[in-house]
C-alpha cells in the first residue's frame, strides 16, 4: 500500500495529442509534442525540469529518455515505470510523491504508447500468468465482470450499451478523441461480438496517444503566478492475491484506492463535479460507479440511467468520451486523464466544460493477472487552485 | 555455517504432468505447514510463505461463477468459451469450458474433464442432468 495525503503538490500545466492510429510515429513522435505542449502550457522551459517522470507499457528501454532527448532535456534523473493500465497515472504518483518529498520542485510527467506496432486485436499480455495460457483476453476478463453483473442485478445488455452510447456522446464534443461521433443503443449492440455479452464498441479501440503534465510544488507554483490545480490525493495499490472466491462486481483494488483518496483530500464522492474513470469496456463504468463510492452497491445501473453521471447531472463521469472513445495507448491513459481534469480545473475544456467545477478525480486500474482483480490502481484527486 | 546457494524455480517447464488427474480430480497442491490449496501448485504458499507445497488432487467439481465465449484472441482460434469455477474444495480455477454458449449460465454445475476438445487439452463442461 502506498498512500500519499498532499496539500503541496499541483498540476500547473498539461497536454496531450489526439489519441488515434499514428502509425507513422515513433514513441519520441508520439511524446514529444505533448511534453513540449506541457512545458508550454505551464510557462516554463526546459530550464526547470528537475525530473522526468514517464509511464508507459511498451516502449522498450529508455522510452522517457528517448522522448526528452529531442527537447534537449539530459542530467536531470529520468524514471521510467511500468504498470500496465496505471503506469502514466502512477508515473504522476512518482512526480507527486518527488515533490512532497521536498527533493523535486518541478517535475515533468510523460504518458505514452502506441499499440498499432502490435497490428491490432487484444492486448498483448504476458504468457508467464496461468490464466493467459488458458486464453485470457482482457476483454474477456471483462466480459466475466458483465456476464455475472447480468445476472445478479435488474440489468439488461441495453444497459451496458448505454454506457457507450453516453462516452460516445461525450467525445463527439472532444477534438482529441479517436472516436468524434455518436452511437445508438441498437448500433453498439449490432457491432461485431468481442467476448459475449462485449461487442466491439463497448471495447476500447485499439490507438496510440500521448500526453504530459507539469507537476509543480506549492510554492513553486505561487512564485510563478500559475493557476492549475491542487493534488488533494495520489493514492497507488497494488491487487490482493486471492486463491479462491473473488466478487467480481466489486474490485477491492479500487474500492480500497478510492476510500484513501477521499480520506486524503477530506472530502467525500458528493463533492466530485468531474470523473475520469477506467472505461476500458462498458461494464467497467457500472462497476466502478460503485467501487469509487458514486452509488452505493447495486445502484450501478439507477445512476446511469438517472443521468447524473452526464451533463446536467451533479458528476460528469468521463467527459472526455473516456478509453471508449480516446481508445486506450495503455501508458498515457493516466496521464490524459490529468489533462482532461485540468482543462476542467481552468474552464479550458471548449464544448465539453463542466460548468463551475473544482473537484475532480481520475482513475486508471489494469494489467490482467491471475488471482488478482487488477495489478495497479491509481487514483487522483485534484482541486481547482485558489 | 554456510547458507545453501539460493536456486530458481523451474516453473516454466514444459515437462509437467496433466492437469487432470486419473480420478477426474485436478492436480494442484496443498500447503503442509498451514493447509492452503492452490492451483496450479504453488511453490511458495501466498498465504503462510512455507515452501513446503505438497501435490494433491483437488476437487474436479464445482460452479460456474461467470463465463464468456472469446471471438477475439490471438491464444487460439476463435470461438471458444472460458469460465472461472469455482471448486468445492473454495479454489477459483480459469478454464477452458467445453459446451456450447446456450449450454452455460452463472452458477452451473461443472466438472474438470480432460479433452482434445479444448485448445488446452482439457477443460470444464456442465454437469450432465444439472442446470442452473
Amino acid at each position: 500500500m502506498s498512500i500519499t495525503a498532499t496539500t503541496s503538490a499541483t498540476v500547473v500545466g498539461g497536454a496531450m495529442i489526439k489519441m488515434g492510429k499514428h502509425r507513422t510515429s515513433s514513441y519520441s513522435g508520439l511524446a514529444a509534442p505533448a511534453a513540449l505542449g506541457a512545458l508550454h502550457d505551464a510557462g516554463i522551459t526546459k530550464a526547470d525540469v528537475q525530473a522526468v517522470f514517464c509511464g508507459h507499457a511498451f516502449g522498450g528501454m529508455l522510452t522517457g529518455q528517448r522522448i526528452v532527448k529531442e527537447l534537449g532535456i539530459g542530467d536531470v534523473p529520468v524514471t521510467n515505470i511500468d504498470n500496465a493500465c496505471s503506469g502514466g497515472a502512477t508515473a504522476v504518483h512518482a512526480a507527486v510523491r518527488a515533490i512532497e518529498d521536498g527533493h523535486v520542485d518541478v517535475a515533468l510527467v510523460i504518458g505514452v504508447d502506441k499499440l498499432t506496432q502490435f497490428g491490432g486485436g487484444t492486448l498483448p499480455l504476458v504468457k508467464e500468468d496461468p490464466e493467459v495460457q488458458q486464453g485470457i483476453v482482457m476483454p474477456a476478463v471483462y466480459a466475466m465482470r458483465a456476464q455475472r453483473f447480468l445476472h445478479e442485478r435488474d440489468a439488461t445488455v441495453e444497459d451496458l450499451a448505454e454506457v457507450a452510447v453516453k462516452a460516445r456522446r461525450h467525445g463527439a464534443a472532444n477534438p482529441y478523441a479517436q472516436f468524434q461521433s455518436e452511437v445508438t443503443v441498437d448500433e453498439v449492440l449490432a457491432s461485431r461480438p468481442i467476448a459475449d455479452p462485449l461487442t466491439l464498441m463497448q471495447c476500447c479501440p485499439t490507438g496510440d496517444g500521448a500526453a504530459a503534465v507539469v507537476v509543480m510544488s506549492e510554492a513553486a507554483r505561487r512564485r510563478s503566478g500559475l493557476g492549475g490545480m491542487r493534488a488533494a490525493a495520489s493514492v497507488l495499490h497494488s491487487g490482493q492475491f486471492e486463491a479462491g472466491f473473488r466478487d467480481m462486481l466489486w474490485p477491492e483494488i479500487s474500492s480500497h484506492s478510492a476510500r484513501d483518496a477521499y480520506e486524503a483530500a477530506g472530502i467525500g464522492p458528493e463533492d466530485l463535479d468531474v470523473v475520469e474513470l477506467h472505461d476500458a469496456f462498458t461494464i467497467a463504468e457500472l462497476v466502478y460507479y460503485e467501487a469509487l463510492g458514486l452509488t452505493e452497491r447495486g445502484g450501478a445501473v439507477d445512476l446511469l440511467r438517472s443521468g447524473r453521471t452526464t451533463y446536467g447531472g451533479d458528476v460528469v463521469v468521463n467527459p472526455s468520451g473516456g478509453l471508449l472513445s480516446k481508445g486506450h495507448p495503455v501508458g498515457a491513459s493516466g496521464v490524459a486523464q490529468v489533462v482532461e481534469a485540468l482543462w476542467h480545473l481552468s474552464d479550458r475544456a471548449g464544448a465539453r466544460q463542466v460548468d463551475d467545477a473544482r473537484w475532480a478525480m481520475t482513475h486508471v486500474t489494469g494489467g490482467g493477472i491471475a488471482g488478482l482483480d487488477h495489478g495497479a490502481c491509481t487514483i487522483h484527486l485534484f482541486e481547482r487552485a485558489s | 555455517m554456510t547458507e545453501p546457494v539460493l536456486m530458481p524455480v523451474a516453473d516454466a517447464t514444459e515437462d509437467r504432468p496433466p492437469v487432470v488427474t486419473d480420478d477426474g480430480g485436478l492436480r494442484g497442491g496443498r500447503c503442509a505447514s498451514c493447509g492452503a490449496g492452490s492451483f496450479p501448485q504453488a511453490y511458495i504458499c501466498p498465504t503462510c510463505n512455507a515452501t513446503d507445497i505438497q501435490p494433491t488432487t483437488l476437487s474436479g467439481e464445482g460452479s460456474l461463477y461467470s463465463w464468456t465465449t472469446v471471438h477475439i484472441s490471438a491464444s487460439f482460434p476463435t470461438p471458444y468459451s472460458l469460465g472461472y469455477v469455482d471448486l468445492a474444495d473454495g479454489l477459483r480455477v480459469l478454464g477452458q469450458l467445453v459446451a456450447e454458449p446456450a449450454e452455460l449460465a452463472c452458477d452451473l454445475p461443472v466438472q474438470v474433464v480432460a479433452t482434445d476438445a479444448s485448445p488446452t487439452g482439457w477443460g470444464f463442461r456442465p454437469v450432465e442432468g444439472v442446470s442452473a
